[in-house]
């Protein structure tokens, strides 16, 4: 029996290490073809200019007005500002002027003081010349990019659950008899979990981000599944809550003007919630980044702040360009970053340290601050290195690790020695010998899934980040706010940079740092920020325009709100 | 929102330099990962350093010479063929590193970038070599307790069927030797045949006779004479005997140091150079990919008398047993030979054949004239000195060495040649550290080395 079983746990192996590669490369592929398909803008309303036959289109629910030509609505002229004022749309309120700086604005030949909402058929004044705000009904009616890329989900969504059940077979066929019942439960919870959500969903919008979530969680699980089998169930549930949160939260980012009052609420949270860490919080491999609550649940918060880290930095157009106010940012920043270094949490620091010049650059868009704040950080993580024992240690053995293969070299070493063993097509699920190193499932979990899964899914995790962050770029040019932007780049590049220390930290290619690859690595407060943190790539793509508003200020007729004087 | 879309051409900017760093760990991994594969702490493929999944090594008659049983490495149950083959196929910790276990560690282990370690049956790929364990064991026998080397091949194919180093040791007394600290098995882990340069000796009269062919349309003609010696540069080369006046042929069989002395200055520095970089000299070795030390010759800007005592051997003439006996194997075929190697097939457990060797490549030494007036000197040699009585059946050729290695230290005993024989064309080199004049010491290895092939090599 045991002999027919090892056969067949041969056979199968022969055959899935093959095919799940296949997959994951095929899935990602098809994932990205939807995402990156280019939505077309919808017309919201249209500006017609007085006096000359030129008109602007409004395709953003933000829109910057102003001389120079990265403005939306570029008026060429003198007596216009470089940048004077910003046109946003919200569904509750209809459309918002605000000028930039001392800007002058008239709304129907009345000075505006700061903002004003406007109507159909008002007339806005910039710079002496004159428009006609015109809702567009017949225009938006031909318009379709959001139905259009449901089509294929479903396609998505069968090709996941094949990846993830030919890869739970391949875990099971190594636990053979002693297959942990809560391993199987784990993965056929699911299985399940995820069809509901998708059906829930409908196959609709851009469920393609959160199925590439469930692809790198799914890895995630594998990893847990073979080194630590019991966490399994653990993380399917961290999980169920990552996606209720990023579910709740973009319900959240619909409103943006609730979204921008809730940061305050946030940044406060977020230092209360540091302050507690720093004195309630426990010592675990050098870091004192762990909460314990009671005797079950224990957390890291500078995983679950990582969210509100974004959510606190990005902020509206309007926001950016009527009010430059990026210290109130800075502050909050050096507050985490500051709270991380006394908890002697260097690689998350570092994390935090660059999606802030993410966010400083999204916002302010000038390159030469952050260039000084990188060359002081530069030499800030030279001193560091060193002075800190525990850093400088580490530091010894990078680019050495082979000379130091028995102490600071050890977990290198037995990664890219996993890594090398696993081959592009990798040994099976459960398979590997990684297992025995300190750190295997969550620092070295590169060596882990290259070694039991290869190279190949490895490197379609590596795209999956990638897929991101192009997806992240390419909504920017039509999402609703700049706030989407700014908060999806920074998560973005938040999950790239983190997979990059972890990646290139245990391969020796830089120090390493001990850092997580976000949904793989094993951990709970992992897996939940990583969730929570998608619901900023989630959101960018949410809304490409918004949805048809011409019907409403016609409806609503002659109950105009006059500006605000 | 344009300048927001301008500014996240950062986030193609970041994905850009991640995928750098993923392109920069793929190059290492193409040119470093069989070296992580295979360091010793891949438990998939060792145990507690020693190879544990690695498939058998054979000898040309399916004798196995290593095995993996259970996880563990078993040699050859016979403790002289694990002696005498441990340098070909090495040890179990990799000390070895000439050894076909370290050298073929990923072929046997089946190691591939592609495949990483992944087998199927997981147990590894056989190799079979081209030696014959029991031609190994007479020579280790005939080394006996000495330093030294015995390689022999089939110079018509390249087959290495004996490849023999001392001192060597027992892979089941390996703690003793890693124990050992009195020196007593310094340099075990050196296979001479590959790794050492030896003064050849009388044997490089080989090359001085081949040059001095083709310089002296009438060299049969000249005669030198040999007075127990002879006065070069104002100092003396003794000779072993008084040979009087001498031709090529009677000079040859005799070893006559005044004759090859006075022969070495009148053939000239620019003749015997080239000769000696057409017998290999100064060129780099490869057996299987398994590079060889390099033999030595430099005789720019000497005088007469280095001339002479290089013509004979000494002077600063390094030797290298595998270059010898490629030089030999090319004399005695005509003036090319294929090179020699001892990997004949690699196979994976499902019948695969893996090692397809086109390119081994051979040697060109000398043109086919010398080679056969060279032939005929050697020949001349074995029936006019060493005694054709010594190997019965076989039609030898052969020079004997006696190689001066320093003033009161006995000097190494060389013994080279080669069979004429179809059925049997073997190229050999024996050499014996400190074993006294080589026609007696190494002669004698020789012959019974060639009679063991001859009763268990079958071509």
């Amino acid at each position: 029996m045991d002999q027919l079983l090892t056969q067949i746990q041969n056979y199968y192996l022969f055959a899935a290490r093959f095919l799940i590669p296949l997959i994951c490369i095929y899935l990602l592929l098809s994932c990205a073809r939807r995402l990156f398909a280019s939505g077309k803008n919808q017309t919201i309303a249209r500006l017609v200019m007085q006096d000359s036959a030129v008109d602007f289109d409004i395709t953003s629910q933000e829109s910057a007005i102003g001389r120079s030509a990265i403005c939306d609505i570029r008026l060429n002229l003198p007596s216009v500002s470089r940048r004077h004022a910003v046109l946003t749309y919200n569904e509750k309120f209809g459309f918002k002027i605000s000028a930039v700086g001392n800007a002058e604005i008239r709304v129907n030949d009345i000075p505006v003081d700061g903002y004003a909402y406007i109507q159909n058929g008002d007339v806005v004044e910039l710079g002496g010349v004159k428009f006609c705000l015109t809702a567009v009904q017949d225009i938006t009616s031909g318009s379709h990019s959001a139905p259009r890329r449901s089509k294929g989900a479903v396609f998505e969504a069968v090709m996941l659950t094949l990846f993830q059940l030919l890869a739970f077979f391949e875990i099971a066929l190594h636990y053979q008899t002693e297959l942990p019942v809560s391993v199987a439960a784990a993965f056929g919870l699911l299985i399940i979990g995820e069809w509901i959500y998708f059906a829930i969903r409908r196959f609709r919008g851009n469920i393609q981000i959160e199925i590439l979530g469930l692809f790198l969680t799914t890895f995630g699980m594998l990893v847990a599944a073979s080194a630590a089998p019991s966490s399994t169930m653990k993380l399917l549930l961290c999980a169920v809550i990552g996606v209720g949160l990023l579910s709740g939260f973009c319900f959240i980012f619909r409103d943006i003007e609730l979204t921008m009052k809730l940061r305050y609420f946030v940044a406060g949270a977020t230092i209360l919630l540091l302050v507690v860490n720093l004195i309630f919080g426990e010592n675990l491999n050098g870091a004192r980044n762990w909460i314990r609550l009671g005797s079950v649940i224990s957390f890291q918060p500078s995983e679950l702040i990582k969210f509100a880290f974004i959510f606190v930095g990005a902020a509206t157009l309007e926001r950016l360009l009527t009010a430059k106010n990026i210290v109130l940012f800075l502050g909050f920043s050096c507050c985490c970053i500051g709270a991380l270094f006394l908890m002697r949490d260097f690689g998350t620091a570092s994390i935090y340290f660059v999606t802030m010049l993410i966010i400083c650059y999204m916002r302010s868009g000038d390159i030469r601050p952050i260039l000084v704040i990188l060359a002081v950080a530069v030499v800030g993580a030279v001193v560091i290195i060193n002075v800190m024992p525990y850093v400088t240690n580490r530091f010894e053995a990078y680019r050495h690790v082979w000379e130091m293969a028995a102490d600071q070299g050890y977990q290198q070493t037995r990664t890219m020695i996993a890594i090398a063993s696993g081959g592009l097509f990798g040994l099976g699920g459960g398979n590997g010998n990684l297992y025995k190193v300190a750190a295997a499932d969550t620092d070295l979990v590169f060596g882990f899934v290259c070694e039991e899964w290869g190279m190949i899914a490895a490197f379609c995790i590596c795209a999956s980040f990638i897929i991101l962050a192009i997806y992240a770029f390419k909504c920017t040019r039509r999402t609703g706010s700049a706030y989407y932007a700014i908060a999806a780049c920074a998560a973005a590049g938040l999950f790239i940079f983190q997979a990059s220390l972890n990646i290139f930290g245990s391969t020796d290619l830089l120090p390493l740092t001990g850092v997580t690859i976000p949904f793989v690595s094993n951990g709970g407060s992992s897996m939940i920020a990583s969730w929570a943190l998608l619901s900023f790539i989630k959101a960018i793509g949410q809304q490409t325009g918004p949805t048809l508003p011409a019907s409403s200020p016609a409806g609503r007729g002659v109950t105009s709100r006059r500006a605000r004087i | 929102m344009k300048q927001m879309s301008l500014r996240a051409i950062v986030m193609l900017i970041i994905s850009g330099v991640f995928l750098a760093g993923l392109i920069v760990f793929c190059c290492f991994y193409v040119t470093d990962a069989s070296d992580w594969a295979l360091y010793p702490a891949n438990t998939h493929l060792f145990n507690d350093g020693q190879i544990s999944r690695a498939g058998k090594i054979t000898d040309r008659n399916g004798t196995v010479l290593a095995q993996t049983v259970n996880g563990e490495r078993i040699y050859n149950d016979s403790r002289s063929i694990r002696k005498a083959t441990l340098h070909a196929v090495g040890d179990l910790d990799g000390f070895i590193k000439t050894g076909l276990q370290s050298q073929y560690l990923g072929a046997l282990c089946d190691y591939n970038l592609i495949d990483g370690v992944y087998q199927l049956q997981n147990t590894g790929n056989d190799l079979q070599t081209t030696l014959d364990a029991d031609v190994c064991a007479t020579a280790l026998e005939g080394l006996g307790n000495d330093a030294g080397t015995v390689g022999v091949y089939n110079y018509k194919t390249g087959e290495v069927i004996c490849m023999v180093s001392t001192p060597t040791y027992d892979v089941e007394d390996a703690d003793d030797v890693q124990k050992a600290k009195d020196g007593a098995y310094a340099g075990v882990y050196i296979n001479r045949f590959l790794s050492a340069t030896y003064t050849p000796g009388s044997t490089f009269k080989i090359i001085t006779a081949a040059a001095g062919i083709d310089t002296f349309s009438d060299i049969y003609e000249r005669e030198y004479v040999c007075q127990g010696g002879v006065e070069i540069d104002g100092e003396w080369v003794s000779c072993m005997g008084y040979h009087g006046t001498q031709t090529l042929t009677e000079a040859f069989a005799h070893s006559c140091n005044a004759y090859f002395s006075q022969l070495a200055v009148d053939v000239g520095q620019q003749k015997l150079d080239e000769f000696a970089q057409k017998a290999g000299f100064n060129q780099s070795f490869a057996m299987d990919g398994i590079s060889a030390a390099t033999s030595f010759f430099d005789i720019s800007a000497t005088r007469d008398i280095d001339l002479a005592w290089a013509g004979m051997g000494q002077f600063t003439n390094m030797m290298n047993p595998l270059q010898y006996i490629t030089m030999l194997g090319g004399i005695a075929n005509g003036g090319s030979t294929p090179n020699p190697y001892m990997v004949e097939s690699i196979t994976s457990p499902m019948g695969i054949p893996l090692h397809i060797n086109l390119f081994r490549g051979s040697t060109t030494v000398f043109d086919s004239k010398i080679c056969a007036e060279v032939t005929e000197l050697m020949r001349n040699a074995v029936k006019n000195n060493y005694g054709t009585w010594r190997f019965p059946g076989l039609d030898v050729c052969a020079k004997s060495g006696t190689a001066e290695v320093g003033e009161d230290q006995t000097p190494h005993s060389v013994f080279v040649g080669f069979t004429t024989d179809e059925d049997l064309p073997l190229a050999f080199v024996v050499l014996v550290e400190h074993g006294g004049a080589g026609s007696s010491r190494a002669c004698n290895i020789a012959a019974s080395v060639l009679q063991s092939a001859r009763e268990h090599v079958v071509f």
